[in-house]
């Protein structure tokens, strides 16, 4: 199933992509969490009645964040900007199994050797999945030093639980893209769709549910219904089941992006 | 296991529009097998079909022997493939590229492949140490074809394989064929350059608008492609025109003021004996183009 030949191919050919996302995640994560204002309760409170209950939903709830690191962390990396970042990384990835070898007619060649189809797909998604952990490391560093550096509690187990859902989120997306790759082979175009349906998602989950009730039995079909970074940052909480269901979405959309792809005419 | 390629009624149309109809070939072992056909006549589709990369409206398709149905995967070892049209990783040099194919072609590479690809490289010297990003149309060309021959395959598939070559490639990669054949390996060559099929090639099937016109051998005659004539003969012409029934392998015959046209794929020592009695002013005889030797077949086709 997996090809060792792909996988490393595959790392190799975007470890420096990776390497300047990493780096730059990295070094922004300590930057925001150096921002964290340490305000009085009291004073959190006057701004966080000042948010529409509607930016509250999308960013989070500014009481806690402004007087809590934990809580700030979230608010400013963990709610959007983490998986955002490590999202959009996955999904240029995952254009680059489909859709590149095709644009760049490199696709022939490839299946002219003597490998399922499926197994392309399964070593490169494993491929992508390596190249995420490794990219967050440097994101989880940072917070971790700027935990340090602002004198906060560091909790080794929530930031890798937090930085596991990330990458879970995220291979979820790499899978998106590559089942649209299937049908709309062309990177941009896979990439820019599979970020906004998961834009969509967010939003559907962070507000709609909560403003439409009959939304609310189909919320398990969203993936960031399961991303849930705030209850291991801010409650202690974290629900490894979460990670579980975050990896069926992934696995699921590679399951159907295989057994459409097997069956697909590759036009020159 | 002789035939190394054997379709049978091998059909696949894109949604309403023919890509080929009813295509039945065969190809053995040992042979340069020439498929020739203009452009969109069903080259590409047909190659597409043979490997996979297109499934079949209808029809089989067996590959050394057996069904490519079942265990497909494993019959693509014992292939190598040239497309007409392909790109290659910009970003690994000529070598890494060679050897991630070879990794993937043979698993772990015999030191017979290993050999192969190293005599390969030595063969055709461009700078394998160079980032693919800076080759020549030629130079990406000569990786592409190292690529298909590499790993010692009983089959080769070539898509108008010399493309971008110099005369010198050419000559590289034609001697590299007579040495494959040479061990028993079978060379499917799609081509639309007649010269060049002839040149190679012991059997040469016909394609146009998607079905397979015919197959035929090449022999030292040229029988297949013939002879493109004109015989300026101002007082003869026409007294030759109506004595041509007497000779076997003229086609398109047409008399223009003093001069006779014609294609002849006969006996060329027959035909000088039956220009002997006349008086001739001028005689040319050059290869056919394309388009004539597909225009005589497909003529043929149609009046059967």
């Amino acid at each position: 199933m997996f090809n060792t030949a792909l996988i490393r191919m595959f790392l190799l050919r975007h470890t420096k992509l990776v390497a300047i996302v990493a780096a730059a995640a990295g070094l922004l994560c300590l930057f925001l969490t150096l921002l964290f204002p340490n305000m009085p309760d009291d004073e959190a409170g006057v701004v966080s009645a000042s948010w529409p209950p509607i930016v509250r939903d999308l960013f989070g709830d500014p009481l806690l964040g402004f007087s809590d690191i934990h809580a700030w962390l979230h608010l400013q990396i963990f709610n959007i900007t983490f998986w955002a970042i490590y999202g959009v990384l996955a999904a240029i990835l995952a254009a680059g199994i489909i859709a590149r070898e095709i644009e760049c007619k490199t696709m022939d060649i490839l299946l002219s050797c003597p490998i399922r189809r499926r197994d392309v797909l399964a070593s490169e998604l494993a491929a992508i999945l390596i190249l995420l952990v490794l990219a967050v490391l440097p994101a989880l560093a940072g917070c971790a030093a700027g935990l340090a550096a602002m004198g906060g509690e560091i909790r080794l187990g929530t930031l890798v639980m937090v930085g596991a859902e990330g990458v879970f989120l995220s291979f979820s997306l790499a899978s998106a893209t590559l089942l649209i790759s299937v049908f709309v082979p062309n990177q941009v175009l896979s990439a820019a769709l599979a970020v906004a349906a998961y834009g969509l998602m967010f939003f559907v989950d962070s507000v709609l549910v909560r403003l439409v009730s009959a939304l609310e039995p189909c919320a398990f079909l969203n993936p960031f219904h399961f991303y849930n970074p705030e209850a291991a940052l801010i409650r202690q909480a974290a629900r490894p089941g979460d990670l579980i269901a975050l990896f069926a979405f992934g696995a699921t959309g590679a399951v159907v992006a295989a057994l459409v792809f097997a069956r697909r005419d590759i036009r020159c | 296991m002789d035939k190394v390629i054997e379709t049978r009624g091998l059909t696949k149309y894109y949604g309403a529009a023919l890509g080929i109809r009813d295509v039945d070939l065969v190809v053995r072992q040992g042979e340069v097998f020439g498929f020739l056909g203009p452009n969109g006549a069903g080259k590409t589709t047909t190659i597409r079909l043979l490997l996979g990369l297109l499934r079949p409206t209808r029809g089989e398709i067996r590959l050394l022997g057996q069904d490519t149905r079942r265990r497909f995967q494993s019959l693509l070892r014992d292939i190598g493939y040239l497309p007409g049209d392909f790109g290659l990783y910009g970003d690994l040099t000529g070598a890494q590229y060679l050897e991630y194919l070879m990794r993937l072609r043979a698993g772990r590479p015999t030191p017979e492949q290993k050999a192969a690809m190293n005599r390969l490289m030595r063969r055709f010297e461009i700078d394998f140490a160079k980032k693919i990003h800076g080759y020549s149309k030629g130079m990406k060309q000569v990786v592409g074809i190292i690529q298909a021959f590499m790993h010692l395959p009983r089959l080769t598939i070539l898509d108008e394989p010399t493309s971008g070559l110099d005369p010198i490639m050419q000559e590289a990669f034609y001697e590299l064929l007579v040495e494959e054949t040479g061990r028993g390996a079978a060379i499917f060559f799609s081509s639309h350059i007649l010269r060049e099929v002839e040149r190679v090639c012991g059997r040469v099937g016909m394609i146009k608008e998607g079905r397979l016109l015919n197959v035929e051998a090449m022999n030292e005659r040229g029988a297949l492609l013939g002879k493109k004539i004109a015989v300026k003969a101002p007082r003869d012409a026409a007294a030759m025109f109506q004595r041509l029934s007497e000779l076997d392998g003229v086609h398109d015959a047409a008399l223009r003021g003093g001069t006779l046209e014609l294609l002849f794929t006969g006996d060329m020592r027959q035909f000088l004996r039956f220009l002997a009695p006349f008086e001739i002013q001028d005689f040319t005889c050059e290869p056919p183009n394309t388009e004539d030797v597909f225009l005589r077949l497909y003529r043929a086709d149609r009046d059967v």
